[in-house]
């Protein structure tokens, strides 16, 4: 679910984001941890289930996951839990100081 | 001792002055700041912790963790669920917000003195301007040097000529900005010249003594008089604190009304008359990279449509969360995310009509809020002019974040649409909350307020309320400096002292002729 890096960018598997969760787990307020725990939920369980894939979001391949995406758009129930996502993936990415370097570095 | 960090504080604690202040953001420290000059002795207490310049973090993420009140991610309740941003540091939010400054305008302050006539006298313009005046110096509030506005702003001045629209460089209290753009996560020069570096400084230098990482959680009233605060340490111990002539309340529109009724102080319109400055932003990608968090953080705004109740702010943030502003999913979302150089974010705060209410949870302010049907056709209005502001601008396209609408616009006659046949759900919008009023309202009767005009709670003698929620309204524009000036005013109330007189006119010898 994590923004796929810009070329020149370190990758996502590259990043600890194990260290960045513990730290999000036990800073965040109840309800963000709360809405990003039903975001992974509904968009990496139940959404790609009941558009008819037997696994989770982690078990598509890249194109399954984008149009599982795309389509999560435009219902417009799932809207918040896409904020949620972007925020809560956003702040991962960027959290790496590698990251920031390379955006801030870049032309 | 001018200092107690209250992560040390692990036993019982007792502490005591002549005034007890609760919070160090801009009232707070206002309000110490005079009642050290006038020669009281003072003990502020503030639930978050010191930082110092250097201890700012870069990314986002560690400054919302931080510095910010659970994340920045605190919501109002109702029909559109929406962010408030609070900081909560020494200082409260005026280290981590935007430098704006503003001057009380003197076309709210005269709506406040139509509905209540009696504040002419209880609050004269004339003595506001003065200690505006001082504050000003005080803080080097100064218009934003080109030299370092950085793209975003300059930008957001050619679409403002390009649409006729009145603008300016923002007045800013930051000392030879370096336009980092970093306002947001706290300077890590030490430019801005947030309060705890300037007016509780002061207050310190004059013998104030500070105590950080305490949350006050009581007012204690000992038979119709406040005589101190009970409040817990990070470290885990009781803090209690005596005050031998009164207690100022400045914690926020939010946080003051809350600590009022844990207090038992619940009577009358506590916590009613809500108000704030939703605002919408409209995100835009330029052909040539902008690089958004470079230059002042917010270092120019458009003023033109203040009296319809807008104004127009280029706006700065981490990187992480201009990320996470951007338009679509997936691959098309990591597009955008790469090509975040070429983006940009302005915003319209809105001085909304709607009032809301905050009540107490399990000990907890719940704020609810929702926008009135002209506040949400202000966020259309706001977005189509931002629109059209960037697209004079020169962006190939903007996204103004509706859901239910296009995701990205090129044309002037879309913006239009917008505006026109938009969403008319608050829910349909992406605005967050900044400046919060109004929810212990200052007035004569007790019936619709909470506080005196002398700021002094009309139920507890000595219980004196300082920040914005004594505001009538809100303001339409930044409020960090009138609240400072208003907190410097109460403060002589609580003291009993008259403001100072005005300057006598210079006489001038008339020249014979």
């Amino acid at each position: 679910m994590l923004p796929r890096p810009s070329p020149g960018a370190p990758r996502v598997d590259e990043l600890d984001l194990a260290a960045f969760f513990a730290r999000f787990d036990a800073a965040a307020p109840a309800h963000l941890r709360l809405g990003w725990r039903a975001t992974v939920f509904v968009l990496g369980a139940a959404w790609p289930r009941a558009l008819g894939h037997g696994g989770s979001f982690a078990t598509l391949d890249d194109a399954a996951r984008d149009a599982a995406l795309c389509r999560a758009e435009g219902v417009a129930a799932l809207a918040p839990l896409l904020d949620v996502l972007k925020l809560v993936v956003s702040l991962a990415y960027f959290s790496d100081r590698r990251v920031e370097a390379h955006f801030r570095g870049s032309p | 001792m001018k200092r107690v960090d209250g992560r040390d504080v692990r036993a019982s604690h007792e502490l005591s002055a002549d005034v007890v202040v609760v919070g160090s953001g801009p009232a707070g420290s206002a309000a110490a700041r005079e009642l050290a000059r006038l020669g009281a002795t003072v003990l502020v207490l503030e639930e978050g912790r010191w930082f110092e310049s250097g201890e700012f973090p870069l990314s986002s993420f560690d400054s919302m963790i931080t510095a910010y009140r659970d994340m920045s991610a605190s919501v109002v309740v109702g029909r559109a669920p929406t962010p408030f941003v609070q900081g909560k540091m020494v200082g409260g939010s005026s280290p981590i917000n935007g430098a704006i400054c503003w001057r009380m305008p003197r076309d709210v302050y005269d709506e406040w003195v139509t509905a209540e006539p009696a504040l002419a006298d209880a609050l004269p313009f004339d003595a506001l301007e003065r200690t505006l005046d001082e504050l000003d110096a005080r803080l080097g509030v100064a218009p934003t040097e080109p030299a370092i506005a950085g793209a975003k702003n300059l930008l957001l001045a050619r679409g403002a000529e390009a649409l006729g629209l009145e603008h300016r460089p923002i007045r800013r209290n930051v000392s030879a900005c370096e336009g980092l753009g970093r306002c947001m996560q706290g300077c890590p020069s030490g430019r801005k010249q947030s309060v705890d570096a300037t007016l509780l400084a002061d207050a310190e230098r004059a013998g104030a003594v500070v105590a950080s990482s305490v949350e006050v959680t009581r007012v204690v009233v000992e038979r119709g008089r406040a005589t101190g605060v009970v409040g817990r340490a990070a470290g885990g111990g009781q803090v209690t604190a005596r005050a031998r002539r009164a207690v100022i309340v400045a914690a926020s529109a939010v946080q003051s009304p809350a600590l009022l009724m844990k207090s038992g102080l619940s009577r009358g319109p506590v916590g009613h008359h809500f108000q704030c400055h939703p605002g919408v932003s409209m995100a835009g990608r330029f052909p040539e990279p902008v690089r958004m968090w470079e230059g002042a953080t917010q270092g120019h705004e458009v003023i033109g449509l203040r009296r319809e109740r807008l104004k127009f702010e280029a706006l700065g943030f981490g990187l992480a969360v201009i990320a996470s502003r951007l338009p679509g999913v997936g691959r098309a979302f990591s597009r955008e995310v790469a090509a975040l150089a070429h983006q940009l974010d302005w915003g319209a705060a809105v001085r909304a009509e709607a009032e809301g209410r905050v009540r107490l949870l399990a000990g907890r302010p719940v704020v609810t809020f929702t926008p009135t049907a002209r506040d949400v056709a202000r966020y259309r209005r706001g977005l189509r002019v931002m629109g059209e502001m960037m697209l004079a601008a020169g962006a190939d396209h903007v996204s103004p974040g509706v859901k239910g609408f296009a995701p990205r616009v090129t044309t002037v006659r879309e913006l239009r649409e917008l505006e026109a046949r938009g969403p008319t759900s608050p829910a349909a919008y992406t605005a967050a909350i900044t400046h919060m009023f109004g929810t212990c309202r200052m007035g004569r009767r007790r019936a619709d307020s909470v506080v005196g005009l002398d700021f002094q709670h009309h139920d507890a003698a000595g219980l004196f309320v300082a920040d914005s929620s004594v505001f009538p309204s809100n303001l339409g524009v930044n409020p960090q400096v009138p609240i400072m000036a208003v907190a410097t005013h109460a403060a002589r109330r609580a003291l009993g002292a008259a403001d100072p007189a005005p300057p006598a006119p210079t006489t001038r010898r008339r020249a014979l002729t």
